[in-house]
């Protein structure tokens, strides 16, 4: 018997099919919500038989509980190979060329943490408790075994960060290149001046905003949150580019995912390799830059709405 | 925070800035070609984006176009954009940094451009800059520049 007639007649490989349409569609939307990177969908994709999965499926008494379980534990493995990896420099995975190789290390380190996090978000969605922590304990020993192994910490990262910032169209920023643009009356040189001011406060407010995370008293949102959803902002990535291995290793075992956060004991830390406050100072140069760059405009109009915009940071 | 540059005069932190710039026109970007003076190497040849230090109190969109005309002889309007940003250690003193940032052009492939006879530039097709023997830092410029997506005009 050939492999194709085998595959054909055996109950539990056309039953696998119908498994992986269905945890195809189910990651797609997860995928989707998150706007995870495309490798992320083909790294799942690629892993091919589904066996462990499969079986996780097959055995749980809830479908509904079995494909979520069944997606957070592939979700868990991409983030894991794509990890391991970086770990051992592996630069070749199933013929082609691994994540971290192809895509650079900080965005395959990124999707393989937003894999976790996703994974997560999913057994949260279902309420299976007991698999979160599990999960968590799990992912997190992952990231401090490429850490000892490999030595894989976010080193020269940093200006990784500030440039994936300014690529990123963040916080409305193409809303003004569109009002600026449109300005027929406005001459190219002062359109081009409003354009590179844009992107310096772009820049700046995002890291603004980034900072605005260690502060608690902001009125919205939980602080911190960067941290427990394994983000690295620009102040963690100064951190984790200055600190010894022992204070990234305690700031990722203690605080990452976890909920038990102690904002003090995190800043403090953070502040030992002045990484708040380096962020701060070269938030205010940024924008400082900036306003020298907005003072080449002679449009008064522009000049005052713009200064104004700075001023009410 | 902010307050502090709109309340102070003297808001000039210890940091240096520098400015590169990327031309391109067509498929080929525009590089110097400049002497080595460290000893080990006098004599030889490297290649260079056009770059240099902001002067003074000056504005870094006012240097990249000093720069561009001094080093190439190139003047006009440029549409540029910043396409990397970096903070970098200052080698010569403890803990303070310099603001490196690189500028990023397109012209059209028709716009004709004046460069100084004297200064030794060169049209390179992107593929083939990696193969030169660059100065310093040009490869993190150039992998910022590709990883930059301008939206065509």
């Amino acid at each position: 018997m050939n492999s194709q007639n085998f595959q054909k007649n055996n109950q539990f490989f056309n039953f696998e099919n119908i498994f992986q349409r269905r945890i195809k569609k189910f990651l797609f939307y997860y995928l989707t919500l998150f706007k995870a990177p495309n490798f992320l969908g083909k790294t799942i994709n690629d892993g091919k038989n589904k066996f462990r999965s499969g079986l996780t499926f097959l055995l749980s008494e809830n479908k509904k509980e079995g494909i979520a379980i069944a997606a957070a534990a592939e979700l868990t493995w991409a983030g894991i190979i794509i990890l391991d990896d970086i770990g051992d420099f592996s630069e070749i995975r199933r013929g082609s060329l691994a994540a971290w190789k192809k895509y650079g290390l900080l965005k395959a380190s990124h999707a393989a943490l937003l894999s976790f996090q996703i994974a997560e978000h999913i057994l949260m969605e279902n309420k299976l408790d007991e698999l979160i922590d599990l999960l968590r304990k799990n992912t997190s020993e992952t990231i401090l075994a490429q850490i000892e192994q490999a030595d894989f910490d976010f080193s020269i990262q940093s200006n990784k960060v500030l440039n994936n910032y300014l690529r990123k169209t963040s916080l409305g920023r193409w809303a003004i290149d569109a009002v600026i643009n449109e300005n027929k009356s406005l001459p190219e040189k002062e359109k081009s001046i409003l354009r590179v001011f844009n992107q310096l406060v772009g820049v700046a407010a995002q890291i603004k905003n980034d900072l605005d995370d260690f502060k608690k008293n902001r009125g919205y949102e939980s602080y911190l949150k960067d941290i427990q959803s394994k983000i690295i902002n620009y102040p963690l990535s100064l951190f984790f580019e200055k600190a010894l291995k022992n204070d990234k290793q305690y700031l990722i075992k203690k605080y990452w995912g976890r909920n038990n956060l102690n904002e003090k004991e995190v800043v403090e830390l953070l502040e030992k390799y002045k990484a708040i406050s380096d962020s701060e100072e070269r938030t205010e140069i940024l924008l400082e830059e900036a306003l020298k760059i907005l003072n080449l405009i002679k449009d008064k109009k522009f000049k005052k709405i713009f200064s104004n915009w700075v001023k009410s940071f | 925070m902010i307050y502090s540059i709109f309340m102070s005069e003297n808001n000039q932190k210890n940091i240096k800035k520098a400015v590169a710039i990327i031309v391109q026109r067509g498929e080929k970007l525009l590089l110097l070609k400049e002497s080595i003076n460290k000893s080990y190497e006098k004599g030889k040849e490297r290649w260079s984006f056009p770059l240099g230090k902001v002067e003074g109190n000056e504005d870094i969109l006012n240097a990249a176009y000093r720069e561009l005309k001094e080093e190439t002889g190139m003047s006009g309007i440029f549409d540029f954009k910043i396409n990397g940003l970096f903070f970098l250690n200052d080698k010569t003193q403890k803990n303070k940094y310099i603001l490196g940032t690189s500028f990023f052009c397109k012209l059209p492939s028709f716009r004709k451009i004046k460069i100084n006879k004297e200064n030794k530039t060169m049209w390179f097709k992107i593929g083939k800059i990696k193969e030169c023997k660059l100065r310093q830092n040009m490869e993190v410029l150039i992998e910022n520049y590709e990883q930059s997506k301008f939206p065509e005009k």
